[in-house]
């Protein structure tokens, strides 16, 4: 953030950088050093937070709930999907400029993003339509990796939907890396009820949700998620985060 | 839903639409693109004008085929919010935003979230042309105005266009113009249907260049590219869905070179400008 420092100090980490040393002792392709922990929130389906030594605290949580399946009225694509809604919130107590509506921007972008990578509607191969009669093999997972097909429980109808929130605690510099390590640590932690599915003849279902806490489904092509590394140019090196 | 403005009824249902019964829907499989006079590299004819908007100190409008928006810039302005902190650099303000009617789906009257991240991606993607330290105080607003929308990725691209050019028209310094151009990874061919797993994964999925609405519903993943060519330097890269390292390089390199042809187009639209104004006088 533009914390203000004077020319000298600017120059110091120039120089610096320029010497591959920084004011912690890293070099230039050095890592801070990482802190994860998992289920840290018991009301949810799985969380994760993230800590970079230095000040970046994100706490990710993965709900999940059963809702409608969202159906592409044109294509007809969505009907055998769950679905994935992401949220980034940025804390006021994270930063002065996070305060009242100062955050809005940020959150935004971030959702966004996270949205795109995650639940990608527009990538997901739509050749589906084609290949009912070419006999074309499953469509593989979106682009975040998880396999949304293995979301749905009643195709046409319900499915599950994972509300992913990430808390910005404190912002200390490469947020998007805390964000993605987060999201990928909480849906490995992520565990949903097993489902069990009844025909009833035409078209009738009804569904279940089995209680028991020891027999659960995991969040299927977890192990495909991305993560995200930060890289900053400063005048003709590339530094890999640099703080504030 | 917009209440206060769309009486309509709660439920609606789309209407049916019959289609002659040689009418087939464009697919990868073709081999071909959706228009198929284009080959994969081809982008769509560009028609650039600027000055259409004469309360604006500089304003252009950008055709390519059936993506059309508008864009005003006003400013460089006193920045006079109350609460803004003094800057010694100028602000640049952008807003994107979809007409109702320019999709195929009803857009809102209100900023939805993806007008709002289009708007950042925009500021990003020109700020670093403008030399803002020199607008110490002020503020640049740029407005776009999206008439038809014909896949989202040549719209950000265009929307990069045409607000570098109604900048350069408004007259502000610029380092050099940005100029946006978008592409997308389609798997093409029989092979996805007839093989099982391995071939279609192996075989790399076709870069179009400037993919329109069609196209983009079978992307893998698509690039929008910002780039300054004159100076060779690249401002933006959004990148989504996944593909190959070697592909997206691929692509970047692509989309550079289409950019120097957009801006051959764009200095042209700006020289335009200039006799305009010649007759004028």
């Amino acid at each position: 953030m533009p914390s203000l420092i004077s020319p000298a100090e600017r120059d110091y980490i120039l120089k610096g950088i320029e010497c591959n040393v920084r004011a912690d002792g890293r070099q230039r392709p050095d890592y801070r050093e990482v802190t994860i922990e998992t289920g840290v929130v018991s009301q949810t389906s799985g969380s994760a937070r993230v800590r970079i030594a230095g000040g970046t605290d994100v706490l990710v949580s993965v709900k999940a709930e059963i809702g409608p399946v969202q159906v592409d009225p044109e294509t007809g694509d969505g009907a055998d999907k769950g679905q994935i809604v992401c949220n980034v919130e940025c804390a006021p107590s994270a930063s002065q400029q996070f305060e009242g509506r100062g955050a809005d921007d940020l959150n935004n972008e971030l959702t966004q993003m996270m949205s795109r990578f995650l639940s990608h509607n527009t990538n997901t191969p739509a050749h589906k339509s084609s290949s009912t009669e070419a006999g074309a093999p499953a469509a593989p997972a979106g682009p975040g990796g998880i396999n949304l097909s293995k979301l749905c429980i009643i195709p046409g109808q319900q499915c599950w939907v994972l509300f992913v929130d990430a808390l910005v605690m404190d912002y200390g510099g490469n947020l998007m890396d805390a964000i993605f390590m987060g999201t990928r640590a909480a849906i490995y932690d992520t565990r949903i009820p097993k489902t069990e599915v009844q025909d009833l003849g035409d078209g009738q279902f009804e569904f279940e949700v089995l209680d028991d806490a020891e027999d659960t489904d995991i969040v299927e092509g977890r192990e495909d998620m991305p993560i995200c590394v930060t890289l900053n140019k400063v005048s003709d090196h590339f530094t890999i985060l640099s703080l504030e | 839903m917009d209440r206060k403005r769309v009486p309509g009824p709660e439920l609606s249902v789309a209407p049916l639409v019959e289609y002659p019964s040689d009418f087939k829907r464009w697919t990868p499989l073709d081999e071909i693109r959706h228009d198929p006079k284009r080959q994969p590299e081809d982008m769509r004819p560009i028609y650039l004008k600027t000055g259409l908007i004469s309360q604006a100190n500089g304003s252009a409008y950008i055709e390519l085929e059936k993506t059309k928006l508008a864009c005003g810039v006003y400013g460089p302005r006193p920045v006079k919010k109350v609460g803004q902190v003094f800057s010694g650099k100028g602000v640049l303000y952008c807003e994107i935003k979809f007409a109702t009617f320019s999709c195929a789906k009803r857009r809102t009257n209100i900023r939805d979230p993806q007008e709002r991240e289009l708007s950042q991606i925009l500021s990003q993607a020109l700020s670093p042309a403008i030399q803002l330290d020199k607008l110490p105080k002020s503020a640049i607003d740029i407005y776009i105005t999206v008439l038809e929308s014909d896949g989202w990725g040549s719209c950000v691209a265009a929307a990069i266009t045409a607000a570098s050019v109604a900048l350069a028209h408004a007259g502000i310094e610029m380092l050099d113009l940005v100029a946006g151009c978008s592409a997308a990874y389609i798997q093409t061919g029989p092979s996805i249907s007839s093989s099982k797993d391995s071939i279609a994964a192996s075989r790399p999925p076709q870069i179009f260049m400037d993919a329109d609405l069609e196209e983009e519903k079978y992307e893998q993943g698509a690039i929008v590219l910002a780039y300054m060519p004159s100076l060779n330097e690249v401002t933006h890269v959004l990148q989504s869905g996944k593909a190959e390292g070697s592909i997206i390089s691929q692509s970047v390199e692509h989309c550079m070179e289409a950019c120097n042809k957009i801006y051959a187009v764009m200095h042209h639209a700006l020289l335009e400008s200039i006799n305009d104004n010649k007759e004028a006088l």
